[in-house]
């Protein structure tokens, strides 16, 4: 069985406030006719199909386009799961509608039986754990409880449902497992947002079942393969690079044969062609403007996404102008010039709690007036029987 | 901590229970939920539950007398409640709430197992949360609308609008405290001088010289005291010399006074005692005479006893004596009263003869009596029946008169309505001759049919002409097209010849130019030379200067050229003419094209139209095979058959009406006379009775005359001519009368007999007394005769003495003067030997007298010396000296005034001394404190604190702000403060470049108020991690694509696992948000929650 794995597609990304509605046409329109050319039988998307939670009507209607094209000229069934961008329950809203067009759409599980897709339907040959972004916040409530212990506890979770949905299947049937989180190992980059702030901690690669054929994870937007355990645990990363530093790596979707007793026959990754290059551009403000005035900056009447990073130690009003124009006159879009400046000092503030205290906001209003002394005993008495005076008229 | 489930009843306008569960589906999951309804359906009142449950107060109602909760509670209800579950560090509570309209809240908090903890539920929730309610509120309410009025706010509102949100430390009381405490101290430092001002000057030297001053006084005076006192110590010597004298001499008087009374006193004695011895001799002679009187007056005391002791006796006989008398004379009287009182009834007796049968009179007569009388009663009890048939006979023919007109009345009635109900059957009749009910349904069903075949028609009919002009017109059009044609065809004939010309005229220029060229022989070998064909003047085979034109005739060459140039731009010219021609005969071609279709379109349409009028004329003929078609008619035609139907309806209800009535009116004709015929056999029947009745009255008149002549015969004529009870009542009376006086009379004769007898007995026993009565007065006189004659003696003795007591009196009276005389005697001894006594004693005083002469005669040597002493030490040459000075009181008393005055003014001076010394050092003390005051006052001028407390926060809070902008604005964007005037925000994409916070966009400003929201809950959340804040109406002003910046960072915050709750009427941002609360306003003012997801 042919299977082409890809994830995190963040349909309705903005960059720098730039839509990227036509990029992410792009990819699908090529995506379909990967699928035709390499008569792929099952696609698997591993979450975070959108990038929000309440998606515009445009992306939507991108995503939809995409499935109608796909089952109506295509014969491959697809998975698909919700990542922790998705709203799990808008994703999986028309699920069993979708099932007659072959896509199966998995986005909320409280059980390894909601996740079971065994395909095709009437003679299985395979089976798929489609294992959606499990919100820690499913974790049923215990009193008491520490951070660490609840993180542990979150992760003992993943394992068993994991566990469960190996159980739940045909012995005999290969097995494929999606997900979308956090493996202990991953390369982060810039744009995952940290998850561990969401509450999901990572797991373990141990902490998967054995007697798999293949893990096809999302989450993580660098394509990358855990290699410890027999079978493949990959993250397929995502197809258009979501912030410049993603840039410097290649976007891929991959390829799988599958044979019927789960042996890994074909294992190919596919480059993405890229539809709009982002570049980053460094050095100070000379070597900047001459490599904008060298550099070609609009492709087969595609402009390129730069982002200069500016090596200033003070900022100079209108440079930013200075740099866009430069490289606007060659076609290129600038949607950033971010100064690399020195951290700023910070001013040494009063902790929290003074702020409630007017006796210490007046000592350091004192120090402040009075060329760096604290009040003098006589002072700082007569203000402390002044808050007196004013707690008595309250 | 997290709101888990709320739970509420009767707050504000939820009237009924309602209950959001955060942990169900679809609340569980959501991170941003709306929570919406029109202003006023109570959105904030969810709010105020979870404040209310949690703190027992809410933002509005802070819980003082005029905010107190209960104003919570929906209007006409009397109690409610509200319920929240939470959780904080990772445990379960439950907090509830409830109020009674009269009566105070009560609030309880319980653990996850149902136990309670406590009902101070504020005060643990505040320990549990680490936040007081207003902490709880800035970080759980988020106060994005307020930072968004404060970015866009002036300098001084952007203080006072953070102020009022981060809820801050009340410098502004703080500064009014301040100078308010400066001010007092001022006005009592003030007062203080003021009064040490008002008191006395007054100096240490002061006092001491007054004081000096005292005690010269003060010495001057006790020296002229002790002058003064030897000098009256003098004085005193003197005058008790002067008194001592003065005794002595009054004691040696007194002694010649007391011994000439002595001299008197002597005389008086011995008169005194030859009186008394006078009287003693006499006392003794007279004393023999009374005892011999008085035993004479006893001997007639005897007799006199004697005479006494015998009178009762005679007095006894003589009372005996009156009371027979007495008593014979009642006994005449009362023989003579009844002797009368005989004669009397025997008069009546004679005077009222009567009958001797006269008892069995009275008792015939008597029953006659009652039977007349009972005749009488039942002649009455007749009469009375016949005049009540007479009555009843004639109320029955009243009556039956009555129904006699009511029966006429019936029959006109009938008459009546008989001739309307014929009118109705008439009316009915010519309505249906026209046509029955049928008829016209039937009429109506078709022109009902009709109508729209004849509108249809009309319509069609409009339509046909429409389409006949418009062919008409699109004919015309062709026309002209065709015409324009040939114009455009003659056009480009001509204009194809011009291009021929200017072809020509191009072709000739070229010749005349090649010609031109090649009139020199090199330009002439150029020209031949071919690529790669050897050159044949060098037999190169390359010709770099194949193209290169030698110039011969220059002018000829250039002439030639310009002719060509011009030529071509003729012939240009010229095609582009022509192709304009050829564009506008294609477009005129097209349009004649169209035309065509149009008017074979237009033909086909009319066809069809003929067709639909000739088939919806034929569709009306089979319905009105002689009327033309016309809606207007058919509806005219409905109208009629309606008009008709109705009339014929009308006519209907008209005659059943009317044979109602009929019937009604025969009915009621027929009531009428059985009435009549029922009253008449009542009147008969009456009658009947009446003339029964008559006839038993005469009867019993007979009988009453008959008995009442019975009855007077038994009566004697005496009592005729009265009624019959009358007469047997007086003939009774006197029946009575006789009796009594045949009584009287004889009870009066036998008393007669007995008082004659008593009579005879009492004048017996009268004369036996009057014989014992005689005797015993003689007795009486013969002792009193004896008694007078020893009294006689005793008088003639004694000198007129008759009784004892006068002789004891007289001997009384000798002793009494005896004594008398006795008495004197002695008194006047007395007083002798009181005399010699005074003699004694005034001698003795005489020789005291003269021993205090001589010693005060010694005192005044002694005081006298001491006066002159001191006088000679006070400096007075002489005591005239000294008593001028005494004589001079006023320089005394002004030396006294002077002292006294003297020391009135130590006291003043001494006491203002002491009085400016305390005001001194209080007037020290005041000074100093205020002056540490005025100096506080001088640190922390205007609000200067306050702004600088807030510029604190401030920074406190830009800093935390910022850390949620990088977050929200994917890093673009920081603040930057330098005082709350100035702030501005770096564009991190900008290189850095800095904005004034006012020239923010929209959705700029929105991110950058909620991160300040955001900041500020951060700032007061205390030590508990909060995951449900609220955001209430912050998106006034968000255009459409604002609202897509702010939703993506609202929905970006879900990842920092905090739920968003959006409290908003703004349609295009709720409906953007899946998951709602509604709350929704029902009609009766009450409100319901309906959650959507």
């Amino acid at each position: 069985m042919k299977i082409l794995h890809t994830a995190d597609w963040h349909i309705g990304q903005r960059l720098h406030e730039r839509q990227r509605t036509d990029e992410h046409e792009q990819f699908l329109n090529w995506l379909l006719k990967k699928i035709q050319e390499h008569q792929v039988e099952l696609l698997l998307v591993s979450g975070d199909i959108f990038d929000t939670a309440l998606p515009s009507s445009e992306s939507i209607d991108l995503y939809y386009q995409f499935l109608n094209t796909f089952s109506k000229e295509t014969q491959a069934y697809a998975v698909i799961v919700a990542g922790n961008h998705d709203s799990p329950r808008h994703l999986e809203a028309p699920r069993e509608f979708l099932k007659m067009g072959r896509i199966h759409v998995v986005g909320l599980a409280n059980k390894a039986d909601d996740c079971i897709v065994t395909l095709p339907p009437d003679n299985p040959r395979i089976a798929i754990a489609a294992v959606p972004y499990l919100s820690e916040g499913a974790l049923r409530h215990l009193s008491y409880e520490t951070e660490v212990d609840r993180n542990e506890r979150y992760r003992e979770w993943l394992k068993m449902f994991y566990a469960d949905c190996v159980d739940a299947v045909p012995k005999e049937l290969p097995k494929i497992l999606m997900g979308h989180l956090f493996v202990q190992g991953g390369t982060i980059g810039d744009s995952e947002r940290n998850v561990q702030i969401g509450g999901a901690t990572a797991v373990h690669v141990s902490d998967f079942p054995k007697d798999v054929s293949y893990v096809a994870l999302g989450h993580l937007h660098r394509p990358q393969t855990i290699k410890e355990t027999g079978y493949p645990i990959r993250y397929s990363g995502s197809p258009i690079p979501l912030r410049f530093n993603e840039a410097e790596y290649g976007k891929k979707v991959y390829l799988l044969e599958l044979s019927d007793d789960g042996t890994l026959m074909q294992d190919e990754e596919i480059e993405i062609p890229i539809f709009k290059e982002l570049c980053i551009v460094e050095g100070d403000k000379a070597s900047v403007i001459s490599a904008a005035m060298k550099g070609n900056w609009k492709v087969n009447g595609v402009s390129k996404y730069i982002q200069v990073k500016l090596k200033l130690t003070t900022s100079k009003v209108g440079i930013g102008d200075t740099i866009r124009q430069a490289f606007s006159d060659r076609g290129g879009d600038v949607l950033s010039v971010e100064l690399e400046l020195p951290p700023p000092e910070l001013e040494s503030l009063p902790s929290v709690e003074d702020i409630e205290c007017p006796e210490e906001i007046f000592e350091q209003y004192h120090r402040v007036n009075c060329d760096g002394n604290a009040p003098d005993d006589d002072l700082a008495r007569t203000f402390r029987e002044l808050l007196q005076l004013v707690e008595e008229s309250e | 901590m997290k709101i888990c489930k709320l739970k509420l009843k009767n707050l504000n306008s939820f009237r009924y229970p309602v209950e959001i569960n955060f942990e169900k589906p679809p609340l569980d999951d959501a991170s941003l939920v709306a929570i919406t309804g029109p202003t006023g359906s109570g959105k904030t009142t969810l709010l105020d539950a979870i404040c209310v449950a949690l703190y027992g107060k809410t933002p509005r109602l802070s819980g003082n007398q005029n905010q107190h909760p209960r104003h919570l509670i929906s209007h006409g209800e009397t109690e409610g409640f509200a319920e929240v579950y939470f959780e904080a560090n990772n445990t379960r509570y439950h907090a509830t709430w409830s109020i009674k309209r009269k009566g105070s809240p009560k609030a309880q908090l319980f653990d996850n197992f149902g136990e309670l903890i406590t009902t101070k539920v504020a005060q643990e929730v505040e320990s549990i949360l680490g936040l007081d309610f207003g902490a709880f509120k800035r970080s759980v309410m988020l106060a994005q609308g307020e930072f968004g009025a404060f970015l866009k706010a002036s300098n001084e509102e952007r203080r006072t609008i953070l102020e009022a949100t981060i809820d801050s430390y009340d410098y502004d009381l703080l500064k009014q405290t301040l100078n308010d405490k400066v001010k007092r101290l001022e006005e009592a430092h003030a007062e203080l001088d003021e009064r040490r001002n008002g008191i006395l000057e007054s100096s240490c030297e002061q006092v001491r010289k007054a004081r000096d001053e005292l005690d010269r006084l003060q010495q001057a005076a006790r020296e002229a005291q002790r002058l003064l006192l030897a000098r009256q110590e003098f004085d005193r010597a003197r005058l008790e010399l002067e008194n001592a004298e003065e005794a002595l001499r009054s004691a040696a008087a007194e002694i010649a006074a007391a011994e000439e009374q002595i001299g008197v006193d002597q005389a008086i004695f011995d008169e005194t005692e030859a009186s008394y011895s006078a009287a003693s001799t006499e006392r003794d002679q007279r004393m023999q005479v009374y005892a011999a009187a008085r035993s004479d007056v006893e001997r007639a005391g005897d007799r006199f006893t004697e005479v006494n002791r015998r009178t009762p006796v005679l007095t006894d006989l003589s009372n005996q004596i009156d009371t027979l008398e007495n008593r014979l004379a009642n006994g005449q009287t009362e023989q003579t009263e009844l002797q009368e009182q005989i004669g009397d009834a025997q008069r009546f007796l004679d005077e009222n003869p009567l009958p001797s049968d006269r008892q069995q009179r009275l008792t015939r007569a008597t029953g006659l009596l009652a039977q007349l009388d009972s005749l009488q009663n039942q002649l009455e009890d007749r009469s009375v029946s016949r005049d009540n048939c007479a009555e009843s006979v004639s109320s029955l023919e009243n009556r039956l008169e009555t129904l006699s007109r009511a029966r006429e009345e019936r029959l006109a009635e009938r008459t009546e309505t008989v001739t309307a109900l014929e009118n109705a059957d008439a009316e009915l009749d010519n309505l249906q001759a026209d046509g029955t009910r049928e008829d016209w349904d039937t009429g109506r069903q078709q022109a009902l049919q009709a109508q729209p075949i004849a509108q249809r028609y009309e319509t069609t009919r409009r339509d046909l002409v429409a389409a006949e002009g418009r062919l008409h017109e699109l004919n015309e059009a062709n026309a002209e097209f065709d015409t324009q044609l040939t114009q455009i065809e003659d056009g480009l004939a001509n204009q194809a010849e011009v291009c021929q010309h200017a072809e020509e005229a191009v072709q000739s220029c070229e010749e005349a130019r090649e010609s031109a060229l090649l009139a020199n022989p090199i330009n002439q070998l150029r020209q031949r030379l071919q690529p790669g064909e050897p050159c044949s003047v060098c037999g190169a085979t390359d010709h770099p200067c194949a193209d290169v034109v030698e110039p011969e005739n220059e002018n000829l060459l250039q002439d030639t050229e310009t002719a060509l140039a011009d030529a071509r731009d003729v012939a240009q010219a010229a095609q582009d003419q022509m192709q304009a021609l050829r564009t506008r005969q294609a477009r005129t071609q097209q349009n004649s094209l169209n035309t065509a279709e149009q008017i074979e379109e237009g033909t086909t349409k009319i066809e069809t139209l003929r067709n639909e009028t000739t088939q919806l004329l034929a569709e009306w003929r089979r319905i009105y095979p002689n009327a033309d078609v016309s809606s207007d008619w058919a509806a005219e035609q409905v109208d009629e058959v309606d008009t008709a139907i109705a009339a014929l309806e009308t006519a209907r209800q008209v005659h059943t009406q009317a044979r109602h009535d009929c019937e009604a009116a025969t009915q009621r004709l027929e009531t009428c006379e059985s009435d009549i015929a029922r009253e008449t056999e009542s009147l008969n029947e009456t009658e009947r009775q009446l003339s029964e009745f008559s006839g038993a009255v005469e009867d019993l008149r007979v009988d009453i005359a008959d008995t009442e002549e019975r009855f007077w015969e038994l009566l004697p004529n005496t009592f005729h001519g009265v009624t019959p009870q009358e007469a047997v009542g007086e003939f009774n009376n006197i029946i009575e009368a006789i009796g009594t006086r045949e009584d009287e009379r004889r009870n009066a004769e036998a008393r007669l007999q007995v008082i004659n007898t008593e009579i005879t007995a009492n004048e017996d026993s009268l004369e036996n007394l009057r014989e014992r009565c005689a005797a015993s007065q003689t007795e009486i006189d013969a002792y009193r005769s004896e008694g007078e004659v020893f009294l006689e003696a005793a008088r003639e003795v004694t000198g007129g003495l008759g009784t004892e007591d006068e002789i004891n009196a007289a001997i009384d009276a000798l002793e009494t003067e005896l004594q008398a005389r006795e008495a004197e005697r002695n008194n006047a001894n007395r007083q002798l030997q009181e005399s010699q006594n005074l003699l004694t004693e005034k001698q003795t005083a005489h020789g005291i007298c003269e021993g205090l002469r001589d010693e005060c005669a010694e005192e005044l040597g002694t005081a006298r010396q001491a006066y002159f002493d001191r006088l000679e030490e006070a400096g007075f040459d002489s005591p005239e000296a000294h008593d001028r000075v005494f004589q001079d009181e006023a320089q005394l008393e002004a030396e006294q005034t002077a002292i006294e005055e003297q020391q009135r003014r130590v006291a003043l001076l001494e006491d203002a001394l002491e009085r400016r010394r305390a005001l001194d050092d209080e007037l020290c003390r005041t000074k100093q404190k205020m002056a540490r005051w005025k100096r506080l006052q001088g640190i922390i001028p205007r609000n200067d604190l306050r702004d600088f407390a807030l510029e604190i926060m401030f920074k406190q809070m830009v800093s935390l702000a910022n850390a949620q902008l990088k977050y929200l604005t994917s890093e673009r964007y920081q603040l930057k403060v330098k005082s709350i005037a100035d702030l501005t925000v770096i564009d991190r994409w900008n290189a850095n470049e800095k904005r004034p916070v006012e020239t923010l966009s929209g959705g700029e400003s929105f991110l950058t108020s909620l991160a300040l929201a955001l900041a500020l809950s951060e700032l007061s959340r205390g030590r508990s991690q909060l995951n449900s804040l609220f955001l209430d109406e912050g998106f006034g002003t968000l255009d459409s694509e604002t609202l897509d910046t702010a939703i993506a960072a609202l929905e970006g915050l879900r990842m920092q696992g905090r739920n968003i709750f959006l409290i908003s009427h703004i349609r295009e941002l709720t409906r953007r948000l899946p998951v709602k609360i509604e709350v929704n306003k029902k009609g009766n003012g009450s409100s319901s929650i309906d959650i959507r997801g």
